[in-house]
């Protein structure tokens, strides 16, 4: 979902992910410095480069002709495309508005819940009953789809963990530790 | 028998047990494990291979090789099926393999897609098995010539020219590449004998789990792509099922067979150095593949020499591996360390006098592989046709039990909960950063190749007495550096070209 409209640099994607890993980098780079002399060469090394290529795609966000000029196409269509849109200003990046974020949260969210459901509940209860869940609220799928599938990803479950000799963690719920972070 | 400078009496000896329904029979149940666990994202086939090692115990030793080889033969075409069906590479080296694989089946050609891996797989293996029986008498002073300095250039050249090949900007592959080195240094490094960015907690003194990574940004962003879809992979089913298609598939390999030597040449010899893993090899050719091709511009889009780049020179990185364990002992891939694990275990010491000693054993490592991979690769096809229909499932249907499954993938590499949390963290993090047009095939390559080129890079300077002068000096590393160079300069020529000749048909209309 992409747009040829002008839109402001904070509107996009790309500048949040890009203020993101500036920050994300910076904290890195930064923390480096109460290492010990060897040990911080490397993440030097590589992370100022990073800060700097960070920094220049952050002003890239406010012009686009520099953007462009750091853009390597074999195409020569795209390369044609990427110089219009930089002389006029306008931009083919995804918008902040673009993403679905409902579904991006529900998906996400529903994960950690299931993760949290292993860990309490175990690996045995958990996963069926999310699948049944997402199928129904998410999906739209038949209650008897959704306990049919749901039964098959449990018997997959077990069957993997039997084949691969792993134990499955049975959840804080039968007593098992949690394990260390 | 000996026909001059070969000896074949073991080689027949070994083919001679294929003859024995009871080692045929062990030989297609790995492979059929190691489809299974090559399908699925995060669980590998070296996984399988670890489990079932303790069984073979008590086995003849060259029957225990084919058992485990038929296992090993079987995962690339598995993760290689993942790939290209529903865009999620059932391990790290299949990654390139969804970036022509999957648009093949989005426009209805699945078939075609696996018919030319398929003949990719098993090609690329026959090929570096060709080179490394030929290279047998020569394999000592090729691994030799590689030290840490030419390692650390290599290192730096994958990372280049995965952000070449990568689509977009340069600068975005880049940052993306450095965030992927950034993330490996996490952890306790043995190298400084510090640890680093573990902000005090046990967890984190392992580093940042490459399994949890890799299935955190490719198969749970891909799975949220799914839900934010809603349809079926495919979008078209003209061309879809069939025989007929896998036929065209195969031909297509045949028809570009100089990207098939390429591939299988720049696999073979990456296996040979120890370090470089079987995905780097896959960028590498990928990107080499893309730079020799006559229509650069249809990769990414279901161009057929992506998915041969990327498929024979992962299966031809096995063989390859297999050089530097045969000569010295030393495993040139983490699928040879599993072999060279296998041998210990059985009674059998790797290294110069293995081929002098148990050629039988030898000739069983480098016939299982083959034949292995071949048996493997048709079995997956066989299952192919019934796979693909897999792509006309609603994909919100499939979400569910890959993302379950996924964690189960994750989890069951240590054992460890937290795993799961961290691939759940890379997902939302890989898809938005996709989304803001970085590329997330560049952070896992600067993930892995990040602790080589630092390891690296410190043996060099402890062997050279500090001194700089050891990463411009060698030949070999004056060749990578030089290549280095000719390959960024040559991207941005290239595209600077293309520029100025969109300036003049705009100036001229």
């Amino acid at each position: 979902m992409s747009t040829e409209r002008r839109v402001k640099p904070w509107q996009t994607m790309s500048f949040y992910a890009t203020v993101f890993l500036l920050l994300f980098i910076g904290t890195l780079v930064v923390a480096s410095f109460g290492l010990k002399a060897d040990a911080r060469v490397w993440p030097l090394t590589v992370g100022i480069p990073v800060l700097v290529m960070l920094v220049i795609l952050i002003i890239a966000e406010f012009n686009p002709k520099i953007e462009s000029a750091f853009e390597v196409s074999w195409e020569g269509a795209a390369v044609e495309e990427g110089m219009e849109e930089a002389a006029q200003g306008r931009t083919r990046k995804v918008l902040v508005s673009d993403i679905p974020w409902r579904i991006v949260g529900i998906v996400f969210g529903s994960l950690v819940l299931v993760a949290v459901g292993v860990l309490v509940l175990g690996f045995l209860i958990a996963p069926p009953i999310y699948v049944v869940l997402f199928l129904r609220l998410f999906g739209g799928a038949s209650w008897k789809g959704a306990v049919l599938l749901a039964l098959g990803t449990e018997a997959s479950l077990y069957a993997l963990a039997r084949l691969a000799r792993l134990d499955l963690y049975p959840g804080m719920i039968t007593g098992a530790p949690i394990p260390p972070f | 028998m000996d026909l001059g400078v070969l000896d074949v009496t073991p080689i027949l000896n070994n083919l001679a047990l294929l003859a024995d329904p009871k080692v045929l029979g062990l030989v297609l149940l790995g492979n059929l494990i190691g489809l299974f666990f090559g399908v699925l994202p995060g669980v590998s086939g070296g996984q399988a291979f670890i489990v079932l090692l303790p069984l073979t115990f008590g086995w003849p030793p060259e029957v225990a090789i084919w058992f485990l080889m038929g296992m090993l033969g079987a995962t690339s075409f598995g993760g290689a099926m993942s790939a290209i069906l529903i865009n999620v590479p059932g391990d790290t080296v299949n990654a390139a393999t969804t970036f022509d694989g999957y648009p093949m089946t989005q426009r209805g050609e699945a078939m075609r897609a696996l018919g030319i891996a398929a003949t990719s797989n098993i090609l690329g293996t026959s090929i570096a098995t060709l080179v490394l029986v030929a290279l047998f008498p020569i394999m000592r002073s090729i691994v030799l010539a590689f030290g840490p300095p030419e390692m650390f250039w290599l290192a730096i050249l994958g990372l280049f020219m995965i952000a070449l090949a990568a689509q977009g900007s340069f600068l975005k592959g880049m940052v993306g590449g450095g965030l992927g080195v950034m993330l490996s240094l996490v952890g306790f490094s043995s190298a400084m004998g510090v640890s680093r960015y573990t902000m005090g907690r046990d967890y984190l003194w392992d580093g940042v789990q490459l399994v949890a990574l890799f299935v955190g940004l490719f198969a749970i962003a891909q799975s949220i792509d799914f839900c934010v879809a809603g349809s079926t992979v495919a979008k078209s089913t003209s061309s879809f099922s069939g025989w007929r298609n896998l036929f065209i598939g195969a031909r297509d390999v045949f028809i570009e067979w100089k990207a098939l030597l390429r591939s299988a040449s720049i696999g073979c010899f990456g296996g040979m150095i120890p370090g470089i893993g079987a995905t780097a090899a896959a960028f590498i050719s990928y990107a080499v593949a893309k730079q020799f091709s006559n229509k650069p511009q249809m990769f990414h889009q279901g161009n057929p020499e992506g998915i041969i780049a990327a498929e024979a020179a992962v299966n031809a990185k096995e063989p390859g591996g297999l050089m530097p364990m045969l000569a010295f002992g030393i495993p040139g891939s983490i699928e040879a360390a599993l072999v060279l694990a296998a041998l210990i275990l059985h009674g059998i010491q790797p290294g110069p006098f293995l081929m002098r000693d148990r050629p039988a054993v030898v000739w069983s490592i480098v016939l299982a592989l083959l034949v292995a991979n071949v048996f493997g690769t048709m079995l997956g096809v066989v299952m192919s046709n019934w796979l693909a229909k897999l792509t006309q499932v609603r994909v919100v249907y499939m979400a569910p039990v890959m993302l379950v499954l996924c964690l189960l993938g994750t989890y069951s590499f240590r054992g460890n909960l937290w795993d799961m949390f961290v691939a759940i963290i890379a997902g939302v993090v890989g898809y938005t950063l996709s989304k803001a047009g970085f590329s997330v095939v560049t952070l896992v390559i600067g993930f892995l190749l990040g602790e080589i080129a630092e390891r690296t890079f410190f043996q060099s300077m402890l062997i050279a007495n500090y001194n700089l002068g050891v990463f411009f000096s060698r030949p070999p590393v004056i060749v990578i550096f030089c290549l280095l160079v000719v390959v960024v300069v040559g991207a941005f020529w290239r595209t600077a070209q293309l520029r100025r000749g969109a300036r003049r048909l705009a100036q001229a209309a």
